[in-house]
């Protein structure tokens, strides 16, 4: 799996990457094998910095409102998925910390003035269940077009590809959630 | 996979994906299954925007576009609003592998064309009763 988009495939050419995605997964090289100007690089920690901060929405919100666990644990196995696999395109030392911020959404924010839109700041969890999972949901998409913008933008094809498919499961994850009763099911 | 490739298989898939259509809005009652009949019709209408739009991609390119097939094998027999709703699915998960590759191996305009394609694919299949996975189009990952 990891072979797909490991820390070798950013430094590829896209027909070699095309290449990859046809043979068995195979061990990859050190992170410290990958060039660190390959401007991949940077659209995957950016990528993955948005991925865990919307996983720390997720876990702030099941914080406030323990019942939405259940309905929030198939977005976090998802995220989970794809950091996990991310983090292997990310040389170690990388710094997220800038696309972290960005990642967290827009500055402080009144309360009662965020646009229906828009999530509340990460660490403030609405009281109202709803909203709160309307929130998550925006992350999800916040999260899309991160992960679209960054699949334009990369070099690699088959990086782009992984990216755009990313952004494709977070797009899902928001419809879901959008259809959601709060207390559990689907409409 | 050349971006002409990639583009031509999914014009491809487009003309698959508007045979089946066509033969799903046949056979689901409008009025015994106004939801999915409106969903299949609704599907129907962007793929018939996205052969379109494809052809063009195609020609631009400097090569002629895949000519549709005479007819496609449905996903499944197609006798019933369960297995019609099934196949859309299918032809759905489907056409989100070929944007992915269209994806992977395209730039600039064609390729945000099928970032686009890939994300409404993706989540249009839900309507259809697609399972979110962690990565649509793209399923050995």
């Amino acid at each position: 799996m990891l072979g797909v988009v490991g820390t070798t495939t950013l430094a590829c050419s896209p027909y070699e990457l095309q290449t990859q995605q046809r043979r068995p997964a195979r061990p990859t090289p050190s992170a410290a094998q990958v060039p660190a100007a390959d401007p991949d690089v940077e659209l995957a920690t950016t990528v993955v910095a948005a991925e865990r901060a919307l996983l720390e929405r997720i876990e702030a919100t099941v914080g406030r409102h323990p019942r939405l666990e259940r309905v929030l644990a198939p977005a976090r196995e998802v995220h989970e998925e794809h950091v996990t696999l991310l983090e292997d395109a990310v040389p170690e030392g990388a710094d997220s910390s800038d696309e972290e911020t960005a990642a967290t959404g827009p500055p402080s924010v009144e309360p009662g003035s965020v646009p229906a839109d828009e999530p509340t700041e990460p660490g403030r969890v609405p009281q109202d269940r709803a909203r709160a999972l309307r929130d998550v949901a925006a992350a999800e998409d916040a999260l899309a077009l991160t992960a679209k913008q960054a699949a334009f933008a990369a070099e690699s094809g088959a990086f782009a590809r992984v990216l755009a498919s990313l952004a494709a499961a977070a797009a899902q994850q928001s419809a879901v959630l959008r259809t959601t009763r709060v207390w559990g099911g689907r409409r | 996979m050349t971006p002409l490739e990639a583009m031509q298989s999914t014009l491809a898939g487009e003309h698959a994906a508007l045979y089946v259509y066509g033969v799903l809005g046949g056979r689901v009652s409008a009025s015994a299954e106004p939801a999915l009949a409106t969903a299949l019709r609704a599907a129907h209408d962007v793929h018939r925007v996205r052969r379109d739009q494809v052809t063009a991609m195609v020609r631009a390119a400097g090569e002629d576009p895949v000519a549709a097939a005479v007819s496609y094998a449905l996903p499944n027999r197609a006798d019933s609003a369960r297995r019609c709703r099934r196949a859309a699915a299918l032809i759905e998960e489907r056409c989100c592998e070929v944007y992915a590759a269209m994806v992977g191996s395209t730039a600039r305009a064609n390729r945000q064309w099928a970032i686009d394609a890939l994300t409404d694919a993706a989540v249009r299949g839900l309507t259809f009763g697609v399972e979110p996975t962690p990565w649509p189009g793209a399923p050995e990952l």
